[in-house]
């Protein structure tokens, strides 16, 4: 199964060719500001090499987000024609559902993870999961909120809590005994790909034309407009 | 040869089909107006979330009122020029998106230029070259010297607020709401142009700069005067006086650029074009004046894909194509159209 995995939600843009269950071909920009420049061009160029037609590829695995706004609309509205024209199934993923899954492929030992990102002015998205046999339970919403709001919000005799993600610097001082945290972003190098295409290759997904022209990337964050004028419209 | 036409500068989504540069076959166009109502003006952010929510099931719709595929498109124009970026960013990775897909080429457009073609777009042949264009919008105000498609030389502009803002500026002020252009030219019909005399800003300058930002502050301080002095204040009066000075600087510096450069055609472009008092002020000096005045329809004065499709036709004809690395610009001038094409 050809899956072609492109994910421009964070500052690292990846683009890859997930192939007979591993990653065939990638390609990796770190410049927000060059995500549409050169996004299509990356995708043509890893399908070139990888001799592999766009006629040939059997599905799109994508990062919805949270993230960077702009370069998270591009992706989408990217991967939304892709799929149209090529009536291509599309597997979606949020960041924070992928943080998980690439811990429990390591040494995951704790109970608890807090999965956060760094979304300025000492404000995280975040989500807590639970941790039973290997299988991931999130048990709060996806939030966007001060950092030390969400820290207090955290049961303190809560055993064996990982603080994991870009935001996790925002916990060093509130970390209690049995607690830890792992300044990382599954982004960080292009092995997450081959977990992002084998989620995909999974997860069967179907061409679902009306799933993939509602697609839009998940923000969490309201519109600074929206938040002075208290109405949500988006 | 039909060509797929996206639109996404601002805040109407808009993609159209059209054959050969004239033929319109679809152009749909998805206003945000409702969006944005609540914040008295568009905001950028929301206005891009709504373009990716939106640019499937607009492009989707487009190519059925055509009764076209995906298959039947011989290439795709795009707005990737001049307009709120995060806006432009979207419509620019959908097309490039379908021409990679569809192995079609891919023409970046400039919005102007767009608004420009537009009367093109509706009148053909009919309208004659070389001409005076005047686009006016929320965004611009720009007299142009238009010798060809694809040839325009730039001879005025505003200096400081477009024809367009101001017009939203003092709805605000009144109360009436977002978008201002309609309400104002909806209530100037019922009111007296003469109940205040406003200034005429740059009217007798030489040259063909515009200036709206002082006659904004002219209508706001002497609505301030009067209610200070406990008169009622008649919107329809301040509404009919206002667009009375507005459309004067623009009907007589347009006018008067045509007669210096011996022209005696004009068009008028822009969604300040579809202003009911703007078009009968021209129809009225193109009677004195032997003046040809030429304005799309309404659905062709306001973002569009059709405009975009349109160009792209005749910039593929003259060769001019985009690769895939093509990038957006919130501001470019016209003359930089150049950096578009490979």
């Amino acid at each position: 199964m050809n899956i072609l995995c492109i994910d421009t939600s964070t500052r690292h843009n990846w683009i890859g060719l997930y192939a007979e269950g591993k990653i065939t071909d990638c390609v990796g920009y770190e410049d927000r500001q060059s995500c549409l420049v050169n996004l299509i061009p990356s995708v043509k160029m890893i399908l070139d090499n990888a001799q592999t037609p766009l006629a040939a590829v059997d599905a799109i695995a994508t990062v919805t987000g949270p993230g960077a706004w702009s370069s998270l609309r591009i992706g989408a509205a990217t991967v939304k024609q892709l799929c149209m024209v090529n009536q291509l199934p599309l597997f979606t993923i949020t960041n924070h559902d992928l943080m998980i899954e690439t811990l429990l492929r390591g040494n995951l030992s704790q109970r608890h993870v807090l999965v956060t990102m760094d979304a300025q002015n000492k404000k995280v998205y975040s989500a807590l999961y639970a941790i039973d046999n290997g299988q991931k339970n999130r048990v709060s919403d996806y939030q966007w909120e001060d950092s030390a709001k969400i820290a207090d919000s955290l049961p303190p005799d809560m055993s064996d809590l990982l603080i994991a993600g870009d935001g996790a610097y925002h916990f060093e001082d509130r970390l209690h005994s049995n607690w830890h945290k792992h300044d990382w972003m599954p982004q960080y190098n292009s092995a997450y790909l081959g977990i992002l295409g084998s989620l995909a290759e999974s997860a069967q997904t179907t061409f679902d034309r009306e799933q993939i022209l509602l697609f839009k990337p998940l923000y969490i964050q309201p519109s600074s407009a929206e938040l002075e004028f208290k109405v949500s419209v988006t | 040869m039909l060509i797929l036409g996206i639109e996404t500068s601002c805040d109407d989504t808009s993609a159209a089909v059209v054959e050969d540069g004239l033929h319109i076959r679809s152009n749909v166009i998805s206003s945000q107006i409702k969006e944005h109502s609540a914040f008295g003006g568009i905001v950028p952010e929301i206005a891009a979330r709504k373009h990716v929510e939106s640019i499937g099931v607009i492009i989707e719709k487009a190519l059925d009122e055509a009764g076209v595929s995906y298959q039947d498109l011989d290439a795709i124009g795009v707005t990737a020029r001049h307009g709120l970026l995060r806006s432009i960013v979207v419509g620019a990775a959908a097309a490039k998106s379908l021409a990679y897909s569809l192995d079609i080429p891919l023409v970046g457009i400039h919005h102007i230029e767009g608004h420009i073609y537009s009367n093109c777009l509706e009148h053909g042949d009919k309208l004659a070259f070389p001409h005076i264009c005047l686009t006016v919008s929320g965004g611009h105000t720009l007299l142009l010297l238009v010798r060809a498609i694809n040839h325009y030389e730039l001879i005025g502009r505003t200096l400081d607020d477009a024809a367009g803002e101001v017009f939203d500026k003092i709805s605000k002020y009144l109360g009436l709401g977002f978008p201002g252009g309609p309400v104002i030219d909806r209530l100037a019909a019922e009111g007296r142009s003469d109940a205040f005399d406003f200034p005429r800003p740059m009217l007798n300058t030489d040259n063909n700069d515009f200036s709206f930002s002082g006659l904004k502050t002219a209508v706001i301080r002497a609505i301030e005067k009067a209610q200070r002095g406990g008169h009622d204040v008649s919107t329809p009066d301040v509404a009919a006086s206002f667009q009375a000075a507005a459309v004067d600087v623009l009907v007589t510096k347009t006018v008067r650029a045509a007669r210096a450069h011996g022209l005696s055609t004009i068009s008028v472009c822009g969604g300040v074009a579809a202003n009911k008092g703007l078009r009968k002020a021209f129809e009225a000096q193109s009677q004195t004046e032997g003046l040809s005045v030429f304005y799309p329809r309404l659905s062709l004065c306001t973002d569009n894909g059709a405009m975009i499709a349109g160009l792209a036709y005749h910039k593929l004809q003259d060769g001019m194509q985009s690769d895939l690395r093509l990038d957006a610009h919130a501001n470019a001038p016209l003359g930089a159209l150049k950096v578009l094409y490979k």
